[in-house]
C-alpha cells in the first residue's frame, strides 16, 4: 500500500463488478486480475459483455457495483481523463478533421507537452507502426489497416499503464488481420505495456494472448493461458467456444481415487476419465474429447497396448482431407456423431471418400477425456 | 479565392469537366432556366433599378436624374441613420448569438439523450410554429407582452404590481425576444442536422486521450459541427437585417430597424435616399457572404 504503482500490483483488477442497463444485466459479479505487461484477452460471443468490461476499465460507463483498481489504485469514480489508460476503439474513432500527425499527437497536446517534443514523439510512433511519411494525410486517405495502426499509435504515444483494444481488427479482412496480429504482438512486446484485448475470434485470442478470460452472458466462465483453457475447459460452453469437441453424456458408475467411470447409454463399454473434479456416483456428467485425441483403430485387439482404453464403435459418415489433417465424422452406436481429426498422410489422404460407410472403432486414452459437470 | 481553389481541386483528378465543355450544353443548364428567369425578373432587374435611383435625387415630388453621391454621403454622415444601422446590426447579432447558444445545447440534448421517437416529437414541436403565419405569431407575442397581456395579468394577479406596466413591449428588448422566438427553429434544425451525423465515439476517444469535456468540445465536436453553426448564423443574421414587421409592431420608436427607416423614406417619396441605404445593406451582406462562403457548406449539412 506504500507504493502507488509498480509490479506489486495488478495492472487491472476487477472485484465483484456488476453492470446493469435498466433490467439488462450486462456484467454479473465479474472478477479479473490482469498482470503487468500481460497480453490479456476477453473472449466471448456477441453480447456477452466484453465491450462493457472495457468501458468500465476505461471509465466510459459507471459500474453498478464492485471495485475497479488500476495499478492498485481504486478508480471506479474517476473520469476517463484521470485514468492512465488508453483505448483503441472498435471503429477506431479517429478524428476525421485532423491529419494523422495531429491525431497521434492529440493526447500529448491535451497535456500541454511542448510542440517540438510532440513532433518528435509522433515521428517515433509513425516509425513504430511502419507508416513514416504519412503524418500529413487525413484518416480518410488511409486504408482500414492503416487507420487501425494510427489508432494504435494515438493511444500508445501516451505511454499508458494499460491499453484497451476493442476488436481492433474486427473490420479488416482475413489476410490483413493475420498480418496485423503479428504486428500487434510485436509492438506489445516492444513497448511492454499491458494490453487488454477484446475479440470474439477464438483463434485470434489463442494466437495473441498470454492469458484469456472466456465470457458468457455477463460472467467470466474461465480465466487461463490459451493451452490450459484449451486442454482443461471449465465447462461445455468453453469447450465448444474454443476449438472443436465431442461430448458424451452419461451417468457416473464408479468413482476411484484418480479415475471415474461413466456409463453412456448406447455404448458397449463405459468411458474412463481422470477424476479432475469431485463427482458422486449416479451423477449425470459430460465427457469431452478433442477431435485430435481420437484415433481410428484398425485392430481393436492391439488397442490396449497403446493405452486406448476407451473405445466406441460407429460408421464413417463423412470424410474430408483438409491439408493438415483429415476430418472424419463417425455415426456412433448411440445415435450421436463424433468428429475426429487424423493427421494427414498415408491411405487416408489419397482416398478419404473410400472410407465412407466403413464400420470403425474409435479410441482415446484416459487422460484425453475431460469430465465436465455442466 | 477559396472558390477558385475548390473548383480547381475538384476538376483535377477526373478531368471530366474539360470533356463536358466540348459537348452540347448539358441538360443541367436547361434546368437552371426557370430559376434564372425568376431571379432576373424579380431580383436582378429591380435591384438594378434601385441602384440607379440611389444615384439620383428628388426635387419636391419629382425624381431628377442628375448623377450624385449625396444620398450615400448623407447616409454615412447623418447620426440618425448611423444609430439605426448600428442598432439593426446589434439586434441581429444578439438574436443570432443567443439563438445559437440556446439551440446548440438543445440539439445536443436531443441527439445524445433522447430516443429517436422523442427526437421526432421534439423536432415536430420545433417546427410547429411555422404552421401559423408570421404575423399571427408576432401578434401572439404582443398579447403576451402587452399592457393587458399575459405577463401583466399574471403580475397583477400575484399583486407584484398595482397597475399594468409597459416595460415589456415597444422597445428593443421586445424585438429581441420576438425575433428569438421566430428564428430559434432555424438554429435548432441546422445544428441538429450536423450533430446528428457526428460519430460520438470520437468524444470517448478524446476523453480517453486526456481531453477535458471542454477541450473535447472545442477540438473535436465544434470543428466538425461548424458547418451547422455557420449555416444557422447566416440563416438568421441575414434575413434579420431586412426585418420590417416585427420592429414595427413591437419595437416602438426605440426598436426600429433599418428596413423601417427605408420604408419611411419611400413613403416620404425619398426614393433615392431609401435606395442608397438599401444598396449599402445589400453590399454589406454580399461581402459578408463571400467572406463566409468558405465555411458555408449547406450541401455537406444534408449529406448522407
Ligand atoms: N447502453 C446500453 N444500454 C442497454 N443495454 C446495453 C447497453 N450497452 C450494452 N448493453 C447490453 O449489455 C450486453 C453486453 O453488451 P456488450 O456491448 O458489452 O457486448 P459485447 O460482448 O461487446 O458484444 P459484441 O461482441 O457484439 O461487441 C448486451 O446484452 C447489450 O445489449
Ligand atoms: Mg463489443
Amino acid at each position: 500500500m506504500a507504493d502507488d504503482r509498480g509490479s506489486d500490483f495488478y495492472a487491472v483488477e476487477l472485484v465483484g463488478v456488476s453492470k446493469h442497463f435498466g433490467n439488462v444485466v450486462a456484467l454479473d459479479n465479474v472478477s479479473l486480475q490482469i498482470k503487468q505487461g500481460e497480453f490479456y484477452t476477453l473472449l466471448g460471443p456477441s453480447g456477452c459483455g466484453k465491450t462493457t468490461t472495457l468501458n468500465i476499465i476505461g471509465g466510459f460507463i459507471p459500474v453498478t457495483s464492485g471495485t475497479v483498481r488500476i495499478n492498485g489504485r481504486v478508480v471506479q469514480d474517476d473520469p476517463p481523463y484521470r485514468r492512465n489508460v488508453n483505448t483503441v476503439f472498435q471503429n477506431y474513432a479517429l478524428f476525421p478533421h485532423m491529419t494523422v500527425a495531429q491525431n497521434i499527437g492529440f493526447g500529448p497536446r491535451m497535456k500541454k507537452v511542448p510542440q517540438d517534443e510532440i513532433e518528435r514523439r509522433v515521428e517515433r510512433m509513425l516509425q513504430l507502426i511502419s507508416l513514416p511519411g504519412f503524418g500529413d494525410r487525413k484518416p480518410a486517405q488511409l486504408s482500414g489497416g492503416q487507420q487501425q495502426r494510427v489508432a494504435l499509435a494515438r493511444a500508445l504515444i501516451n505511454e499508458p499503464d494499460v491499453l484497451l483494444l476493442d476488436e481492433p481488427l474486427g473490420a479488416l479482412d482475413l489476410k490483413i488481420r493475420k498480418q496485423l496480429q503479428g504486428e500487434l504482438r510485436n509492438i506489445q512486446r516492444k513497448v511492454g505495456i499491458t494490453f487488454v484485448y477484446v475479440t470474439h475470434d477464438q483463434e485470434e485470442a489463442m494466437v495473441l494472448s498470454d492469458r484469456i478470460a472466456v465470457m458468457d452472458r455477463g460472467k467470466v466462465v474461465q480465466e487461463g493461458t490459451p493451452t490450459s483453457i484449451y486442454h482443461h475447459p471449465a465447462n461445455r460452453f468453453v469447450a465448444n467456444f474454443i476449438g472443436e469437441s465431442n461430448f458424451f453424456n452419461g451417468k457416473v458408475m464408479d468413482v476411484a481415487a484418480d479415475e471415474v467411470t461413466v456409463e453412456v447409454p448406447g455404448f458397449r463399454q463405459p468411458i474412463r476419465v481422470l477424476a479432475k473434479r469431485p463427482v458422486t456416483r449416479g451423477e449425470m456428467v459430460t465427457v469431452m474429447v478433442r477431435p485430435e485425441c481420437m484415433v481410428l483403430i484398425p485392430d481393436p485387439s492391439t488397442a490396449e497396448r497403446r493405452d486406448l482404453v476407451n473405445m466406441v464403435e460407429g460408421v464413417i459418415a463423412k470424410a474430408a482431407f483438409l491439408g493438415m489433417y483429415t476430418q472424419i465424422v463417425v455415426e456412433l452406436t448411440n445415435g450421436t456423431t463424433a468428429l475426429i481429426h487424423q493427421p494427414g498422410g498415408g491411405e487416408l489422404e489419397s482416398a478419404p471418400q473410400s472410407l465412407l460407410g466403413q464400420s470403425v472403432t474409435l479410441g482415446w486414452r484416459v487422460q484425453d477425456g475431460r469430465l465436465l459437470v455442466d | 479565392m477559396a472558390v477558385v481553389e475548390r473548383i480547381a481541386g475538384e476538376e483535377e483528378p477526373t478531368g471530366r469537366i474539360a470533356v463536358k465543355s466540348t459537348q452540347r450544353p448539358s441538360p443541367l443548364l436547361w434546368g437552371l432556366l426557370p430559376i434564372g428567369l425568376l431571379l432576373m425578373g424579380f431580383f436582378l432587374i429591380p435591384l438594378s433599378v434601385m441602384v440607379l435611383y440611389s444615384f439620383w435625387r428628388v426635387e419636391g415630388f419629382d425624381i431628377v436624374r442628375d448623377w450624385t453621391l449625396d444620398n450615400y454621403a448623407k447616409f454615412f454622415t447623418l447620426p440618425a441613420y448611423r444609430v439605426v444601422l448600428l442598432r439593426t446590426f446589434l439586434i441581429s447579432l444578439a438574436v443570432t448569438i443567443i439563438a445559437l447558444v440556446v439551440a446548440y445545447p438543445f440539439a445536443y440534448f436531443l441527439v445524445r439523450h433522447t430516443s429517436p421517437r422523442w427526437q421526432r416529437l421534439f423536432l415536430v414541436l420545433v417546427i410547429l410554429p411555422f404552421w401559423t403565419s408570421y404575423l399571427l405569431r408576432v401578434y401572439a407575442w404582443m398579447s403576451i407582452l402587452g399592457d393587458r397581456g399575459l405577463i401583466n395579468q399574471a403580475l397583477l394577479f400575484l399583486h407584484v404590481i398595482k397597475e399594468p406596466i409597459r416595460v415589456f413591449l415597444y422597445n428593443q428588448y421586445a424585438v429581441v425576444i420576438v425575433f428569438l422566438y421566430l428564428y430559434l427553429p432555424f438554429a435548432i434544425l441546422t445544428i441538429y442536422a450536423s450533430l446528428e451525423k457526428f460519430d460520438f465515439t470520437q468524444m470517448n476517444a478524446a476523453a480517453d486521450l486526456g481531453a477535458t469535456p471542454w477541450q473535447a468540445f472545442r477540438q473535436v465536436l465544434l470543428p466538425q459541427t461548424k458547418a451547422g453553426v455557420i449555416t444557422a448564423f447566416i440563416f438568421i443574421f441575414i434575413p434579420m437585417l431586412g426585418e420590417y414587421i416585427t420592429p414595427k409592431l413591437v419595437g416602438g420608436s426605440g426598436g426600429l430597424m433599418i428596413a423601417n427607416q427605408v420604408v419611411n423614406l419611400f413613403r416620404g417619396f425619398q426614393f433615392p435616399q431609401g435606395a442608397a441605404i438599401t444598396f449599402v445593406v445589400v453590399l454589406g451582406i454580399i461581402v459578408f457572404l463571400i467572406a463566409a462562403q468558405k465555411y458555408l457548406r449547406i450541401e455537406e449539412l444534408y449529406r448522407r
